[in-house]
């Protein structure tokens, strides 16, 4: 098709100014509202990543098969330091926290809680979570005293426990023994999850006292990745780790956390239906104006064909008008997809007036505010699930116009 | 030479409605000759017919030497588009497209380059004393400008045989003459042949020669 049948057909989609730009202004609209929530909720569910990886077990997860499943005791690493010093030489480890984990009874002189006890090495803790820089008292094990406990504000609430106050953890070590120890509350954390009331941070030595485990032994060691998408890389590496125990694996956070993985998908899926939905109401919208335009140049097309054009040129010339129709829709869709979520991306696009308060997920708290990110991928997906449904919505009247005779349509009125 | 002949060409449509009954007649290369006969005669069918644009049930039509019921439908759109111009009666330009744009039409169907395409589109409406109205649109003009529009239309492929359908119908006295005069130019400049119809006996004296239609059967 050459530029003068291009811009024939330009002029045409225009002979109807009023039904063209309602059915731009829908095709646009669809385009902007589907961008904005593709580009929305892909930072969404980065930051629902993000804290799961910052409040949980990091990119990647170190431990006997099955603890993820019942997180038993017993089920623990006899020698951890080779894997802790092969896993330090690895380029590509951010951080990485050897971590003794147990439950158990908290008591204080006023009150007691059940606990999930997590024995770390303060300063590598910090480095793959964020619970030390959510604290509303005391330090983070910084005061080097021994015998301290970190615990979460909840927690300290219900055993009535301040800065300084003494809390006993009970639990049973591996060997069957009673293991009981006093300690001195020595910060408080908040992070508005599931954590404040049932987490509490003590040190690795101390945790593996209790345990009656040695000192090379842990539950779990998280690892924070300087590059996530090699992480696949990472664990095949470790696989081919040789002298590791018997059932020792690596997790990632996608299947340490499967609830969270299967909550995204389905997100996604909704998001996909929605596109579906809302393109398709805008697709109905350019097969109503291409039909009417048709219509209404029966007689035309008759004129058209008894000069000598040949039908399939017809054909060509309705899809060309339809792809032409959507096209400024699309365009002028995604630019204002892009503004909005550059606006929201500035300001945040905060969705406390549909929710009070923030979402908490899997023990994770997300945020309602979220700063969108422009993704062309995006745009890309959208743009082209339009263009296929106009194709198709196109086909029908481009054939009904492909199936006229000269002679009838230069009849009609 | 003649350029088109109908050898005992009928056509039916239904019971209620007849086309036209073993017509037989010759136009030769030239001529301007006139359809003739009252509505539903049979004129507009028999010019359809002969321009390739309708089929027939019987006989044998011969435009430009080939026999048209042997010729592909793909031949006979290049026969449309190549060698046969239309006017028809109620013009019927492209309403969104200039007086230039609406000429360039057959010129781009054919491929022909954006210059050469202008160049000749422009002489074609000079040549039907258009000139200088080339950018105005189709409901700018008056009825007599947009006929003229659609006979630099049909010309400006060169064609060697225009179809005009009662091309005078919607045009007062005056103008009708000046079209017929303007096919009279055109054709003595050009050797164009043209063959209208029309039932009107004012007009029909432009014509070389009249075949008169009655009941869809040749009455001269």
């Amino acid at each position: 098709m050459n530029l003068y049948f291009l811009k024939l057909c330009w002029k045409n989609i225009w002979r109807n100014r009023r039904r063209t730009l309602i059915t731009v202004n829908a095709i646009g609209l669809g385009v902007m509202a589907l961008v904005f929530l593709r580009n929305y909720y892909d930072s969404f569910h980065e930051q629902v990543i993000h804290n799961i990886i910052r409040y949980h077990s990091g990119h990647l997860a170190v431990a006997i098969k099955n603890f993820e499943k019942n997180s038993s005791t017993q089920l623990y690493l006899k020698k951890s330091p080779p894997i802790v010093n092969w896993l330090k030489t690895q380029e590509n480890t951010r951080a990485l926290s050897e971590r003794v984990i147990f439950s158990g009874l908290a008591s204080s002189a006023r009150g007691s809680t059940n606990i999930m006890v997590m024995g770390i090495r303060p300063s590598e803790e910090s480095k793959v979570t964020d619970f030390a820089n959510k604290l509303i008292q005391g330090t983070f094990f910084s005061e080097q005293k021994d015998k301290s406990i970190v615990l979460g504000a909840k927690a300290a609430e219900t055993l009535h426990a301040v800065i300084g106050s003494k809390i006993v953890l009970l639990t049973q070590g591996v060997d069957g023994s009673v293991g009981n120890e006093l300690f001195r509350v020595e910060g408080i954390f908040e992070t508005g999850s599931d954590a404040d009331k049932s987490l509490a941070f003590i040190d690795l030595k101390e945790a593996r006292a209790i345990l009656s485990i040695s000192d090379e032994s842990s539950h779990q060691i998280a690892i924070v990745l300087k590059d996530e998408e090699k992480l696949n890389d990472f664990r095949s590496s470790f696989e081919a780790l040789e002298g590791k125990e018997p059932n020792v694996q690596m997790l990632s956070w996608k299947e340490l956390q499967r609830p969270v993985v299967a909550m995204i998908e389905l997100d996604r899926a909704v998001n996909r239906m929605l596109m579906f939905l809302i393109l398709g109401v805008a697709a109905l919208g350019i097969a109503n104006s291409i039909l009417m335009s048709i219509m209404e140049r029966t007689k035309e097309f008759g004129v058209m064909l008894a000069i000598g054009t040949a039908k399939e040129e017809v054909m060509k010339m309705v899809i060309t008008e339809t792809l032409l129709l959507t096209g400024v829709g699309v365009l002028l869709g995604n630019l204002f997809g892009v503004l909005v979520t550059t606006f929201f991306n500035q300001v945040g696009f905060d969705l406390r007036w549909l929710t009070s308060k923030d979402f908490v997920i899997q023990g994770a708290v997300v945020q309602t505010v979220s700063y969108p990110i422009v993704r062309f991928s995006n745009s890309l997906v959208v743009t082209t699930v339009i263009v296929i449904l106009a194709l198709a919505v196109s086909y029908f009247p481009a054939r009904q116009a492909g199936r006229l005779t000269p002679i009838k349509a230069l009849r009609s009125h | 030479m003649n350029i088109l002949e109908f050898r005992e060409v009928s056509k039916f449509y239904n019971q209620e409605k007849s086309g036209i009954h073993d017509v037989s007649f010759s136009v030769k290369q030239g001529e301007i000759v006139a359809l003739a006969g009252p509505s539903g005669s049979g004129k507009t069918t028999a010019l359809n017919i002969a321009a390739g644009l309708d089929e027939f049930c019987g006989g044998e039509v011969l435009l430009l030497d080939r026999s048209l019921q042997n010729l592909l439908p793909q031949q006979i759109l290049n026969l449309r588009r190549n060698d046969v111009g239309f006017i028809f009666q109620s013009y019927n330009l492209f309403p969104v497209l200039s007086v230039l744009e609406n000429v360039e039409y057959p010129l781009a169907l054919k491929g022909v380059r954006f210059h050469e395409r202008i160049e000749r589109a422009k002489r074609c409406i000079a040549e039907v004393g258009l000139e200088g109205l080339e950018d105005r649109m189709p409901n700018e003009l008056s009825g007599g400008q947009q006929q003229r529009v659609a006979v630099a239309r049909a010309l400006v492929t060169e064609p060697r045989i225009i179809f005009a359908d009662e091309p005078t119908a919607n045009l007062d006295a005056i103008t009708s003459e000046k079209l017929l005069l303007l096919f009279r130019e055109l054709n003595e400049k050009n050797g164009t042949t043209f063959i209208f119809s029309s039932h009107d006996p004012r007009v029909l004296k432009f014509a070389d020669r009249v075949i008169v239609l009655a009941d869809g059967r040749l009455a001269n």
